[in-house]
């Protein structure tokens, strides 16, 4: 018995020198929060942020759904984080979406996460109104965004409800712009998921300062003053038009919104939202991470 | 003891790393051809907004031509010997590859052809290149539309793509040709996600075909010319010209077929 355990230990000495051990156990605690940053809560303008041609937007409800988090590590280890299914209203506020206990303390250098259709069960975070949570979840709603946009007496509300699955995955770190995030022994380790609205209002992925513009969706908004989806299927993202079916020209040449490497499958303006959708995801803060639409 | 120590190390032998025959990335490189060529049955075509284009010529400027392998293989591979050990045992998940918007997405190069190729986007002709290829599948494409160097500026006019033709709707032509020019970020000048399957293997061949249909179809040629005889340029400034510079960066402008090499 005693040889036999000796044995069995040698095996697992053998695995840990091939780099399979578990190294030390040192463990901490993750917490996750996530935010919509001030924009979600108060609208554009905010700071720096304003829409070059005039409009306003204020959010009333940005339900998101976010049904998976990985922390895992190039080199093939993953701390099997427990992330349940939760929906959150951005527009309340920045909640803590989940709450690891034991995590391993290392540095996670492959942290990915996923905007999918809320699943049966999912769990509301943030005050969120149960009615809210049953809507995406009957929907099958990853994102579900209601606002206004106001410019002087011009007004548009939109609502828009997405049920496409985003992965966000290699997520860079927005605070120390390194890879994942390093979870510390014995304490608490903040992260954040972190979500930007103003790029669903960028007018090229092609540049690195884009503009924020709304005149092309408002321009496709019904008699109802309710601009959906369906409606921004009628505005080419290469032949904009306004209210009256002329041109739009910005410095006399044709305004186009140019999608660079998003997956838009059609030139129209709903194809290009969702599109960018795909890029709202980060990482604590400023944090990049690689974005697909997966069907 | 060391009978045990002996068999286990054994039964690894078989996955451990080959010396040699292999590139860098741990997998041998084989020949292969990449081919370049038109599509003629783009000649004529309708668009989305109703015209009938003729096109008479229609050329543009490809390379460099990278080919990736699959997002989910490792980006960073461990041993052969790690790998075999991999298939025995339990072992946790591992990381996955890069995806979306990084230039090249941090993922494994199967093949790189990195001259410039001027293609006539109407012609059936291949243009036939040797590469080399990593042994290995490949599902994507990403292909480069760099400043077209010296020896394609005389037969794109100067430009990174030409076109001539006609297009006509309710009874009415509009004649037209010009150039294209693109931007200067790097965005702007690359086709990513060129959907393909292939294992390349030695003597097989990648064929990249142009399709130009694409390039015009949100031009609306109302906003070219009046219809008639007088040929219209198409004016960096005009909606046609803004159309085609996001149509001609679709992936759905080229499509990418394997071809295996023969047994």
């Amino acid at each position: 018995m005693k040889t036999n355990m000796n044995r069995f230990l040698l095996f697992l000495s053998c695995l840990s020198l091939l780099g399979f051990g578990c190294g030390d156990s040192a463990t901490g605690d993750v917490a996750v929060q996530l935010s919509g940053e001030e924009a979600a809560q108060v609208g554009f303008p905010v700071g720096d942020i304003v829409f070059i041609d005039g409009w306003s937007v204020d959010f009333e409800r940005i339900l998101v759904s976010i049904t998976e988090v990985h922390l895992q590590a190039a080199d093939g280890d993953d701390a099997l984080v427990m992330a349940d299914p939760i929906v959150a209203d951005l527009t309340l506020g920045e909640p803590e979406g989940w709450r690891f206990t034991g995590v391993p303390a290392r540095r996670w250098d492959r942290v990915s996460y996923v905007f999918a259709p809320a699943p049966a069960g999912a769990r509301a975070v943030g005050g969120i109104d149960a009615a809210d949570l049953d809507a995406m979840v009957a929907g099958g709603h990853s994102f579900l965004i209601e606002g206004v946009a106001t410019r002087g007496e011009e007004q548009v509300r939109f609502d828009w409800a997405f049920d496409v699955r985003i992965d966000n995955t290699g997520c860079l770190n927005g605070v120390d712009e390194t890879d994942g995030i390093v979870v510390r022994e014995g304490g608490v380790t903040d992260a954040q998921i972190t979500v930007h609205f103003d790029h669903l209002f960028f007018d090229s992925y092609a540049h690195d300062e884009p503009a924020l513009r709304f005149d092309p969706m408002a321009a496709v908004a019904g008699d109802d003053g309710v601009l959906t989806l369906e409606e921004l299927a009628g505005q080419s993202i290469v032949d904009m038009r306004d209210a009256d079916g002329e041109p739009i020209t910005v410095d006399g040449m044709p305004l186009t919104y140019d999608p660079g490497d998003l997956d838009v499958p059609t030139t129209d303006l709903r194809a290009y939202l969702i599109g960018a959708l795909s890029t709202v995801g980060h990482f604590n803060g400023e944090g990049h991470c690689d974005y697909a639409i997966v069907p | 003891m060391k009978r045990l120590t002996l068999l286990f190390f054994a039964l690894l032998l078989p996955f451990a790393p080959t010396p040699g025959c292999t590139a860098g990335t741990g997998r041998p490189i084989v020949d292969a051809e990449i081919a370049f060529g038109g599509t003629p049955d783009a000649a004529r075509f309708v668009t989305g907004r109703g015209w009938t284009v003729t096109l008479d010529e229609a050329r543009i400027v490809l390379g460099p031509v990278h080919a990736l392998a699959p997002r989910d293989e490792l980006a960073m591979r461990p041993s052969a010997l790690l790998e075999g050990a991999a298939a025995l045992l339990p072992l946790p998940s591992v990381a996955r590859a890069h995806s979306g918007l990084g230039v090249l997405d941090g993922r494994t190069v199967r093949l790189e052809f990195l001259e410039q190729v001027a293609v006539d986007a109407l012609a059936a002709e291949r243009q036939v290149f040797p590469t080399p290829a990593e042994l290995g599948a490949s599902d994507e494409l990403f292909l480069g539309l760099q400043p077209p160097v010296d020896r394609h500026v005389e037969a794109l006019r100067g430009f990174h793509a030409f076109v001539r033709g006609a297009a006509e709707k309710d009874g009415e032509t509009v004649r037209f040709e010009g150039g294209l020019t693109l931007g200067e970020s790097e965005a702007e000048r690359r086709v990513t996600t060129v959907a393909f399957a292939a294992d390349f293997e030695p003597g097989c061949r990648l064929d990249l075909e142009v399709d130009p249909r694409p390039w015009l179809d949100g031009v609306d040629f109302d906003q070219v010319g009046v219809p008639g005889d007088e040929v219209h340029e198409l004016a960096l400034d005009g909606q046609a010209h803004a159309a085609w510079r996001i149509g001609a960066r679709r992936s759905n402008a080229y499509a990418a077929t394997y071809l295996p090499g023969s047994p």
